[in-house]
């Protein structure tokens, strides 16, 4: 480890780790995975009563009012055990953007997310969007008082397990304008909106979702009409660097076990960890992953200290491209130095593999991030 | 790309290609170029076809049925078979590791039985060589086969054994002695799978394939005439197959199809700012790609194909196709979970049926491409690690 934690943070850590070591082993991963749902409202509620929920939230929104760091520990925390939940895309993402975008009616809204009886998704994302969030062609048009919506939104993650979703349409303008895009509560059980749900190859869930002509009342319209975009950039931003840092988990858990399989594989008459280019390999994957905590904390405390927003976003793109890369790297490595076993569904490595496989690609891969970075550095 | 310096194959080229298009069945070229599983009874016209033409044993002599082809022609028809979009490892250890062994080593009973049967497609084989304290240490190997009156009995286990489920007869490797150096007192056994006491215990790995095995032996009897070449030669055979595997696994033509593929996805998937092949970092990245597998193409070429290369003799030299080919094959697959994105998560096997659809109306491409990358990270572990091949390289080319 580099970076040094809070005492309070390293409690935090602490209290998760031995509380997904007790209902989260990687047995009872695998039955949750194979599950319709694929993760278990009992888990869940034992994360609530740990506080992870509120964790983010002002303290006036019945939240704990922590900060990224803070995050990054817990986010870091479930991707060691490679949870599958939808803690980012619900609480992190569609709930800390709703905290944002509404803070006026977030107390009431969050009130049922934060004691663990309702989840939110965040509905962004569009077929040939790619990783553009303006590329928004759903179109929420003026009917009455309230809206009309029309569209589909591609990859919403978590959507069937979600109370209420808040979706990103197009009040004015076209496709890729910064300007017109709004925010808008949507209850999945309404007329003309329907789903189609899948399990994502980690094992996490995420649904295809459909708006044909659905009704919206006027309130349902969150913030200020057309100025949602830097909101949603922002919501992404942090479950961008989120993901980094369950990266990291997942990181470090692969390197733990890898250098524990290194130790005991005998071969050749003795460990292969005792061969160099076994070693080797080991000490990269340490160097890939000590790099990717400190661009993680790094970023987390520039956040919370607020500094200037293109230093954060260009720290946050350094994150999550540094997670692409490490995550790559090291998923890999330590699938090969595992050898034939490594593929085996009864191992974790390979299921850490997918996990790292997909946070490369939510909010951006590391090509798009590095584009990003390119962009902001035009910009000053 | 094509490398022709000197292609005094052109007409050979053309002959293979308009047997191809002329013979191949629509549902097994639909299969291969959609990454899908192919059954026997799928493949049996293609194969008959193939028998009839005299062109299923590519590298055998003509005195045992086969086309007796040069490696020149084997390399030239095997990268057609992959631009047709033809299947290449079909049966592949039957012709390519077993009749090669049999040829060379095999008694004239074991020719005769065996050969024919191999020819016609009749025998699937599957490979028993590693064990679950014998991987890169393959000497390590402990699974023993006793000598009794006219049988040898075996006891132990094998892992890896892919497709042992759906294979008809094992080539393995077996401890007939333990001696002073572990390669020694090895032997090669040809076994039938329906023998007693065989018993196969899946192993599911974790992109959702269910291809590999354990093969477990209690008291398993096998006739003395199973026996591959003599008592304790089985290293010498093993390497002499581990060489041949080294050249199959290559599989520059596999690459390329593969990426043939991707670039006609990457045009046609639209994007905020155009297509994929019009973003330039990924197109960049896409033409590197391009590019260092054309480099490893005239690599293999003089390896394979060019009479005049002094590596073409040297089996060690192969080693870097089995390297370089397993770099090569798994950043293809790397390239296409990039380059689907999101659109690459949903956990979709290949459509099992053509023109299916998923209901996510995503393009036919995406589904398997992602269990494709995660299955694709084993062609760097089989067939010996590329750990392993560097240190042949080290050793044997260097001399370090």
């Amino acid at each position: 480890m580099l970076v040094g934690l809070t005492e309070d943070q390293a409690l935090l850590r602490d209290s998760l780790t031995r509380l997904l070591d007790r209902i989260y082993p990687f047995e009872t991963r695998k039955e949750r995975v194979a599950s319709e749902a694929g993760f278990a409202e009992a888990d869940w509620q034992e994360l609530v009563d740990l506080g992870i929920t509120a964790a983010p939230f002002p303290e006036a929104m019945g939240g704990l009012g922590l900060g990224q760091s803070d995050l990054c520990v817990i986010q870091q925390g479930l991707g060691s055990h490679n949870l599958v939940s939808p803690y980012l895309s619900s609480v992190v993402l569609a709930g800390g953007l709703l905290a944002q975008a509404a803070p006026e009616r977030a107390a009431d809204l969050l009130g049922p997310v934060i004691a663990g009886r309702q989840h939110l998704a965040l509905a962004y994302a569009e077929r040939g969007s790619r990783y553009s969030l303006c590329h928004v062609t759903t179109r929420a048009e003026r009917d009455g008082s309230g809206y009309r919506l029309e569209g589909r939104k591609t990859a919403v993650l978590w959507a069937q397990a979600a109370g209420r979703l808040l979706v990103s349409a197009r009040s004015s303008g076209a496709a890729g304008e910064r300007d017109g895009i709004s925010l808008f509560l949507v209850d999945p059980q309404a007329e003309g909106v329907s789903l189609r749900p899948y399990a994502t190859n980690d094992g996490h869930r995420a649904a295809e979702v459909f708006f044909s002509g659905v009704q919206l009342p006027a309130d349902s319209l969150l913030g200020q009409e057309d100025t949602a975009l830097p909101l949603i950039e922002a919501a992404c931003d942090r479950a961008a660097l989120a993901l980094a840092a369950e990266a990291l988990g997942c990181c470090l858990s692969l390197n733990a076990e890898t250098l524990d399989y290194v130790r005991q594989r005998q071969q050749f008459g003795r460990p292969i960890g005792k061969f160099q280019v076994v070693q080797h390999a080991c000490a990269y994957m340490s160097i890939q992953a000590d790099t990717l905590e400190a661009t993680v904390f790094a970023a987390a405390q520039h956040a919370d200290r607020q500094v200037d927003l293109a230093t954060q976003r260009r720290l946050v793109s350094t994150s999550k491209a540094q997670a692409g890369w490490s995550g790559r790297f090291i998923g890999e490595t330590a699938l090969q130095l595992h050898g034939g076993i490594g593929m085996s569904a009864d191992l974790p490595i390979g299921h850490f593999l997918k996990r790292l496989s997909a946070i490369r690609v939510l909010f951006g891969d590391p090509d798009y991030h590095v584009r990003r970075v390119k962009q902001l550095d035009a910009v000053a | 790309m094509d490398l022709r310096f000197h292609d005094d194959l052109a007409d050979f080229r053309e002959e293979v290609r308009g047997f191809i298009r002329a013979h191949l069945p629509d549902a097994v070229r639909e299969r291969q170029q959609r990454g899908m599983a192919i059954d026997r009874a799928t493949m049996k016209p293609w194969h008959d076809q193939l028998v009839q033409k005299g062109w299923a044993a590519r590298g055998w002599p003509e005195a045992f049925g086969g086309a007796g082809f040069t490696p020149a022609q084997q390399y030239v028809f095997h990268q057609v078979m992959a631009e047709e979009g033809a299947p290449l490892g079909h049966l592949s250890w039957g012709f390519s590791l077993v009749a090669p062994t049999i040829v060379e080593y095999g008694s004239q009973w074991q020719k005769d039985f065996f050969l024919p049967r191999i020819l016609r497609g009749e025998i699937y084989w599957c490979q028993g060589f590693s064990e679950p304290n014998a991987g890169s240490d393959l000497a390590a190997l402990k699974c023993r086969a006793d000598r009794d009156g006219d049988d040898y009995v075996i006891n132990g286990s094998k892992i890896w054994t892919s497709y042992a489920l759906q294979s008809d007869w094992m080539f393995g490797i077996f401890r007939t002695a333990v001696e002073d150096r572990p390669q020694k007192g090895i032997s090669m056994f040809l076994i039938d799978m329906q023998t007693p006491g065989i018993s196969v215990e899946p192993i599911p790995t974790y992109e959702g394939g269910a291809e590999i095995n354990q093969t477990f032996f209690t008291d398993v009897r096998v006739p003395a005439r199973n026996l591959l070449g003599g008592e304790g030669q089985g290293w010498e055979l093993a390497k002499f197959q581990l060489g041949r595997e080294r050249y199959n696994v290559a599989q520059v033509a596999v690459t390329k199809a593969l990426l043939r593929r991707l670039k006609r996805f990457a045009r046609e998937e639209a994007g905020p700012e155009g297509s994929l092949l019009d973003d330039p970092q990924f197109s960049d990245r896409l033409y590197r790609f391009e590019m260092e597998l054309a480099a490893f193409e005239s690599v293999e070429h003089f390896l394979l194909y060019d009479h005049n290369s002094p590596a073409e003799q040297d089996p060690d030299r192969m080693t870097l196709l089995k390297i370089r080919g397993a770099d090569l094959h798994q950043a293809v697959t790397e390239l296409t979970l990039d380059a689907l994105g999101t659109l690459g998560l949903p956990d979709l096997p290949a459509p099992a049926t053509l023109g299916s659809n998923d209901g996510l109306g995503l393009p036919d491409y995406v589904p398997g491409r992602a269990a494709e990358y995660f299955n694709t990270r084993k062609v760097s572990i089989y067939g010996g690690s590329n750990e392993i091949q560097r240190n042949i390289i080290a050793k044997n080319v260097l001399g370090l």
